[in-house]
């Protein structure tokens, strides 16, 4: 047996885990060895003296003490529980009031009946549009540009002129003398 | 937290032998939900227990009894993060433990003077001088503190395990799970740690 072979199984011989071979070869190399013998016995001194030191107790006020710490931090949730609204912090109830905010303005124009969709949202999508048929068809010319302002200023004076006839100020119209 | 009416888990006296003795595990179980008595009996238990390692570990009795009153705090506070698949003791052990490693790295940082920041000759004045004459009960306390100064020289890793296993006589599984680390590493950790003590104990003879 070798020496560091012997110091790994000094533990499981003094408490008996060795196999008998083990042992044996344990032992014999113990019987060569008055050194390794001597620390081996030191060790076992020294279990025996580890097992029987005196045991520490706590003190007689520890139940109180503790008692008065667990009230401590019982009240500690208490005091953040103020600090909060509806259960939320600060910060997470603002942040959650302008979600709240945000999420409404967003339905009131949405589901407005006298706005029926939202003007931006409709120019995005009309913007989207146009490019999609861009793309897909062929490059605008100068002849292109005419037509469409030709077609878009007689739009705009049709409506115009639509606007007039249609609007009926004859019963708001009162003579001084009526 | 109501102590006089804990003895619903207090243990039984001889006449009351065939009363039911809860375990630790059935303990927490019931403190869990909501039981105060329970968690009373659970410190009655450990209070002692507790203090005996950390008092080894740390050799600063008040501060040993602080760090006991941290742990039975946090298990006051952190009762539903003990889940039934370890033992309780296994458990509290280590929380006492990190809490005991915590302070004595504060006071590593705090470079508080200690034992070990001493010369040997330092360490030597500290130690009563034994006289031939002495009673058996001053020897006896001299060992008891020769050997508490010799442990309180060895790594915290060697340490940890010759405490629970050498003093509080714990068993080897439950010391593997309360350092965490491999059953052959604790038994391989506690041989090296013995062989480590009685050399510290040869220096300091």
């Amino acid at each position: 047996m070798e020496r560091y072979q012997f110091e790994d199984l000094i533990s499981d011989y003094l408490e008996n885990t060795l196999t008998i071979a083990q042992r044996k070869s344990f032992d014999s190399y113990l019987e060569s060895n008055p050194k390794a013998k001597q620390l081996v016995d030191n060790m076992k001194n020294n279990i025996n003296e580890l097992n029987e030191l005196p045991k520490v107790k706590t003190s007689a006020a520890f139940m109180k003490n503790l008692q008065g710490r667990l009230s401590a931090e019982r009240r500690i949730p208490v005091e953040s529980t103020a600090k909060s609204f509806l259960g939320f912090t600060p910060l997470y109830a603002t942040v959650m009031t302008g979600l709240v905010v945000a999420f409404l303005f967003v339905s009131i124009e949405l589901f407005n009946p006298e706005k029926p969709n939202l003007p931006i949202l409709n120019k995005t999508f009309a913007t989207h549009a146009d490019e999609g048929s861009i793309s897909n068809k062929h490059e605008p010319t100068e002849n292109d540009d005419n037509q469409n302002l030709a077609d878009v200023e007689s739009d705009s004076l049709d409506q115009l002129d639509d606007d007039i006839k249609k609007k009926d100020y004859s019963k708001q119209i009162h003579l001084v003398n009526d | 937290m109501n102590q006089s009416s804990s003895n619903l888990y207090t243990m039984p006296s001889v006449n009351e032998s065939r009363k039911y003795i809860y375990t630790d595990e059935e303990l927490i179980g019931h403190f869990q939900n909501g039981d105060e008595n329970a968690y009373v009996e659970l410190v009655r238990r450990y209070k002692d227990r507790l203090i005996n390692f950390v008092f080894q570990y740390v050799g600063d009795y008040e501060q040993s009894e602080d760090i006991v009153q941290d742990t039975m705090v946090k298990l006051y506070i952190k009762k539903h993060y003990y889940k039934e698949i370890a033992k309780f003791s296994t458990w509290i052990y280590t929380i006492a433990k990190n809490l005991a490693n915590t302070e004595l790295r504060k006071r590593k940082r705090r470079k508080i003077t200690q034992l070990s920041h001493m010369s040997r000759e330092e360490k030597q004045i500290d130690l009563p001088a034994i006289q031939p004459e002495t009673g058996q009960e001053v020897q006896n306390e001299f060992a008891h503190k020769l050997i508490r100064n010799a442990i309180q020289q060895l790594p915290e890793h060697f340490k940890t395990v010759i405490i629970l296993r050498d003093v509080q006589e714990l068993s080897y599984d439950e010391i593997s799970n309360i350092v965490d680390v491999p059953l052959g590493t604790v038994k391989s950790r506690i041989n090296r740690a013995r062989i480590q003590l009685q050399s510290e104990l040869q220096e300091l003879k």
